[in-house]
């Protein structure tokens, strides 16, 4: 059994079906008895089917990766004088310590911890001219971060701000085209 | 219903365990491989995150630099898949970051979400269509849209979506079906 109906459904059969049909159109459930089963609801469900055909439909828009990534990836690596992390976190939330890279298009992170810290202002200054309270969100959360002098080392790695402390809707709000 | 189609990411289901081994060990193939294996998902959730497909191709770069350069710091406690997203989402937020700086010196306009509807991959459905459905995909609410992306595109788990998001699995259930009706709402009114 897959993960996804190992601690299935009792109710109706098309709860488990709508989770399932996702990855039947990709052709990624493994479980043949899965497979089977879907099949078979699927056969006779007016709702399930137009469910797959939709998703089908869907699926037929999947961007992809741009061609020629993992030969740009590599030739950084080999171009990278990688410098391995003091300590190195494991856990998905943690992130790794950035490798001494060259320059990319919008500059490295040869950005001094002061320059960053004025430059939040700066920003937070320009985002409240626009919007009080993104200005309120984007500010308080980055200097949230920052601001402690002893903290430095937890921020700041290997150069890198490290941004984890700063909410996903903020972020998201500072590149939503209506937002600027 | 249609005979489902093929597996788009075949190597999804192998353990990528003896590849981040060899990788570790500074194997270049086996790092190539990774890359093969996830760039795609890595992409797609960027193009969620960040709302525009060329910044998600750069950034994408930076992740596979940032956790290749740094693989010895996996140990497998998650999957390689789950630590590429959240070095993702960290980088995302650099790039972000980079983007209001931009903004706040150039007062340049943020770039629209390009289409590239264009490729193989897309000769049956139209390049109109695709393009509409990517629209559509594109305003949803970023949970649910990639809840969406992560689960059809992707096959993750709803576990492992939650990770991605920052929210319980269960939640990454409801924003997955919510996502969905929402596109059937904006899409059907040309039927299936
Ligand atoms: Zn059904």
């Amino acid at each position: 059994m897959t993960e996804e109906t190992r601690h299935g459904w009792n109710g109706s059969g098309c709860a488990r079906a709508v989770d399932l049909l996702p990855l039947h159109v990709r052709g990624s459930i493994s479980d043949a008895c899965d497979v089977l089963w879907l099949e078979e609801h699927v056969s006779r469900c007016d709702s399930c089917r137009a469910e797959a055909v939709f998703l089908e439909r869907l699926l037929s828009s999947r961007r992809e990766a741009p061609a020629g990534l993992a030969a740009a990836v590599m030739a950084r690596l080999e171009d990278a004088t990688v410098s391995m992390p003091s300590r190195v976190p494991d856990a998905p939330g943690s992130i790794p310590n950035r490798p001494h890279l060259p320059p990319r298009r919008f500059g490295g992170w040869a950005v001094s911890v002061a320059a960053v810290l004025v430059l939040a202002l700066g920003i937070g200054t320009f985002w409240m001219a626009e919007s009080n309270v993104a200005g309120d969100l984007f500010l308080s959360a980055f200097l949230e971060d920052g601001d402690e002098p002893g903290n430095q080392d937890e921020w700041m790695v290997a150069g890198a701000p490290v941004l984890d402390a700063l909410p996903d809707e903020v972020l998201l709000a500072l590149v939503t085209e209506g937002a600027w | 219903m249609t005979a489902p189609m093929q597996n788009p990411d075949p190597e999804e289901d192998r353990p990528d365990g003896p590849l981040v081994q060899r990788a570790r060990a500074g194997d270049r193939g086996a790092m190539g491989e990774l890359i093969n294996r996830h760039q795609g998902v890595v992409y797609r959730f960027l193009v969620g995150l960040l709302g525009d497909e060329e910044l998600a191709a750069d950034t994408t770069q930076e992740t596979f630099v940032r956790a290749l350069g740094n693989i010895a710091g996996f140990r497998g406690d998650s999957t390689f898949r789950t630590w590429l997203l959240a070095i993702a989402r960290n980088e995302a937020r650099g790039a972000m970051r980079r983007r209001v700086r931009r903004r706040e010196f150039t007062l340049d306009d943020a770039p629209p979400l390009q289409d590239q509807a264009a490729g193989p991959e897309h000769v049956t459905l139209g390049r109109a269509e695709v393009g509409r459905i990517r629209t559509a995909l594109d305003s949803l609410p970023p949970k649910q849209k990639m809840s969406v992306s992560l689960r059809l595109f992707d096959g993750l788990s709803f576990r492992e979506i939650g990770r991605a998001i920052d929210s319980s699995e269960g939640a990454a259930r409801v924003n997955y079906h919510h996502g969905i009706r929402r596109l059937r709402e904006l899409l059907d009114d040309r039927g299936n």
